[in-house]
């Protein structure tokens, strides 16, 4: 089983990679508005890393109202659970 | 160092590296921040689908290719519209390119069931399809004097009827296959037009990858996410092309490049070069490609480190398919890559940019990328040369928009190998180049497991080798272990690469003084100063048990110009040796105050 914690970390290194900043630190309430570049392709890249990272796939009506990144743990922590 | 374009191609092959690519795309785009820019270019995106994620990627491609694109792109879906009635801001624009982002998604015959070729009108669906384009063409050509580079129809990967679909009249892909044909066809006379082959990229990369039906749903992408690594890659190749920056020239290595094994080692009849082993398919498989780019115009150079007799021999070995008047130069000297490659970059009069220098040594590839940024190097695996060819092709170096008959001819115009040197007018540093490598040598007395590798050191080194005698294991065992005789052994590594161990010499004491009876090196570490370390080595051993110089038991063979090459620039004998005992005078060595290595004792 993994955590919270556990997903929320793995996150963190696909968003370092996909907005190439190191230092990057996210949280479960961060959103597109905390990050500069987060713009819809960005948001592809995101998403499509994850399903790579975590071998998930995300159904359309899951990933449209994504507000920030405490829902996507939360989503990614249900489908690597299952 | 930013990525070359070889180290981001790797990338682009697998749906694995591609997602690992598009997730670092931001690291590759800051990466390439300081690029040298050679040119700009305005381009023009028409939609058919989202062209965001394109427009991203072909700047970054382009960018690698040292061409800053500005890009206006157009409304979603509106690429007829666009191209019919142009908005004043697509004119004020003045592109230098105009790409029409169209794909099956665009093609507006399609489903219903009935046959493409005769319909109710008078005109088949492939008609109608073909004279959207043939109207778009028309108004670009007469509102832009630009290129208008137009996508042609990837297939559907899907069949509703199955086979049926490519085999009748009212299939898609039937549809499809003959709208290309005629695009294609229509398109030559169009001077601005060119299109470019979705079809055939898609089918390279599978129609499963290519399309993703929820990119289309959710992000109106036309092409998966996935894969557009690969087409971005493709229209930059495109548009580098016809903005002239094309390669012009690749420059080959030979050994373990166009055949198996090292010619000056193994001889003619020791290469692997021929249907009678994997391998040396593999190496005809590779020439093969060679001949088809020298056939499509693009010029082939030879840089090898070989006695030019034996280059010129692997050529003309009865299998080998590229002759020596494929070449517009060969290059066979013992000199550092970069001193070679810059004389055949005078004798071809090219700027550096149309090189391509491809070897399987990685210091080779290391020293002309570092003494040459400019030219783009291909580094081999000569575990793989089943992979060369793509390895050379992958790159798209050498795209052609509109092969002329000059392109065809132009080898015919250089046919003759110019093999005589040039003056050397580089000014690179190659003890410079050597020492920034962190080499370290390690010279000591073999251990009893290295035995077997200096037996075969010993019995299979031709150019490097005093004498040529081979010996059994017992004799290397008595070398290695009696009172009255030495051997040292010499192993290599640099930041590079590590060598192993490349070198012995050994002999014994006579008297008062030591006489050499082995020294052989393998090729691998020719021109890495490592012979000189291990002269000093045994100077520093022999003097220990014998105050005076030495001698060496020489003899000439058919091979070891080589050896006798650097004994000469060794300050140890002068060209006239003869074959017998030759008393070395350990002063008159020339031996550079400073090695490019650290030379540690074992």
């Amino acid at each position: 089983m993994k955590s919270s914690e556990d997903v929320l970390n793995s996150c963190n290194e696909i968003f370092r990679t996909v907005f190439s900043d190191t230092t990057l630190s996210i949280n479960v309430a961060t959103s597109a508005s905390d990050i500069a570049d987060w713009d819809s392709l960005a948001q592809i890249r995101l998403l499509m890393a994850m399903e790579q990272t975590f071998e998930i796939q995300f159904a359309l009506d899951e990933v449209e109202d994504l507000q920030n990144v405490g829902e996507i743990v939360e989503l990614i922590l249900v489908k690597v659970n299952q | 160092m930013s990525p070359t374009q070889t180290e981001m191609i790797p990338l682009l092959w697998t749906v694995k590296d591609r997602g690992i690519f598009m997730a670092s795309l931001q690291q590759f785009e800051e990466s390439l921040k300081h690029k040298t820019i050679i040119t700009g270019c305005k381009i023009a995106i028409l939609s058919g689908s989202t062209t965001s994620l394109v427009s991203r990627l072909l700047k970054l491609f382009l960018l690698n290719n040292g061409i800053k694109a500005e890009i206006l792109e157009g409304h979603f879906g509106n690429f007829f519209i666009d191209a019919m009635n142009p908005s004043a801001e697509l004119i004020a624009f003045e592109p230098d390119v105009i790409y029409i982002h169209s794909s099956r998604v665009n093609l507006k015959s399609f489903g219903n069931l009935r046959s493409f070729e005769a319909s109710d009108d008078g005109h088949s669906l492939v008609d109608n399809e073909v004279s959207q384009s043939l109207k778009i063409w028309k108004s670009l050509s007469d509102k832009f004097d630009c290129w208008v580079i137009h996508n042609n129809f990837d297939l559907s990967p899907e069949s509703p009827l199955g086979n049926s679909e490519a085999t009748e009249d009212f299939g898609h892909n039937y549809a499809t296959t003959e709208i290309n044909r005629r695009l294609v066809s229509e398109s030559k006379n169009f001077a601005q037009v060119l299109i470019h082959d979705l079809n055939s990229l898609s089918a390279s990369i599978g129609l499963d990858e290519w399309w993703s039906s929820r990119d289309w749903i959710q992000y109106g992408l036309a092409v998966s996410t996935m894969a557009h690594p690969r087409l971005g890659f493709s229209l930059a190749s495109v548009i580098t092309s016809v903005l002239g920056e094309s390669k012009k020239c690749l420059v080959l290595d030979f050994d373990n490049t166009l055949w198996g094994g090292v010619i000056g080692e193994v001889g003619i009849n020791g290469i692997e070069l021929g249907p009678d082993s994997s391998r040396g398919k593999a190496f005809l498989e590779f020439q093969l490609t060679i001949k088809d780019l020298a056939s499509r115009g693009v010029l082939i150079a030879g840089c090898t480190k070989n006695e030019m007799k034996n280059a010129l021999s692997g050529l003309n070995h009865p299998n080998s398919i590229l002759k020596p008047e494929d070449f517009a130069v060969i290059e066979a000297s013992w000199d550092p890559k970069p001193i070679a490659i810059r004389r055949i970059i005078e004798n071809l009069n090219f700027g550096m940019r149309a090189f391509v220098f491809v070897d399987d040594s990685k210091i080779e590839v290391h020293s002309v990328k570092t003494e040459f940024p400019e030219i783009e190097t291909i580094l081999l695996d000569s575990k793989f040369p089943e992979k060369y060819s793509s390895m050379v092709l992958r790159p798209r170096y050498f795209e052609s928009f509109k092969l002329t008959k000059e392109d065809i001819s132009r080898k015919g115009t250089q046919a003759t190998p110019r093999v005589k040197k040039l003056k050397n007018a580089s000014t690179y540093d190659h003890m410079q180049m050597l020492k920034d490598l962190n080499a370290v040598a390690t010279i000591g007395r073999p251990t009893s497991d290295q035995l077997e590798r200096v037996l075969q050191l010993v019995n299979k080194t031709n150019q490097f080798n005093l004498n040529g005698i081979r010996r059994t294991p017992l004799e290397i065992k008595k070398f290695a272990e009696d009172a009255d005789s030495l051997v040292l052994v010499g192993e290599f590594k640099d930041d590079l690469t590590n060598y192993g161990l490349t070198t012995v010499i050994g002999g014994r004491f006579e008297g008062g003084s030591f006489k050499v009876e082995i020294w052989v090196m393998s090729c691998r570490t020719f021109d890495r100063y490592l012979e000189h370390a291990m002269l000093l080595a045994l100077r520093s051993e022999i003097a220990i048990e014998s105050a005076n110089g030495f001698s060496l038991d020489f003899k000439r063979t058919a091979r070891n110009d080589y050896f006798v090459g650097t004994g000469v620039a060794l300050g140890l004998f002068d060209k006239s040796i003869t074959d017998g005992t030759c008393q070395v005078d350990g002063k008159m060595m020339v031996i550079p105050s400073e090695l490019p290595m650290k030379v540690v004792s074992r």
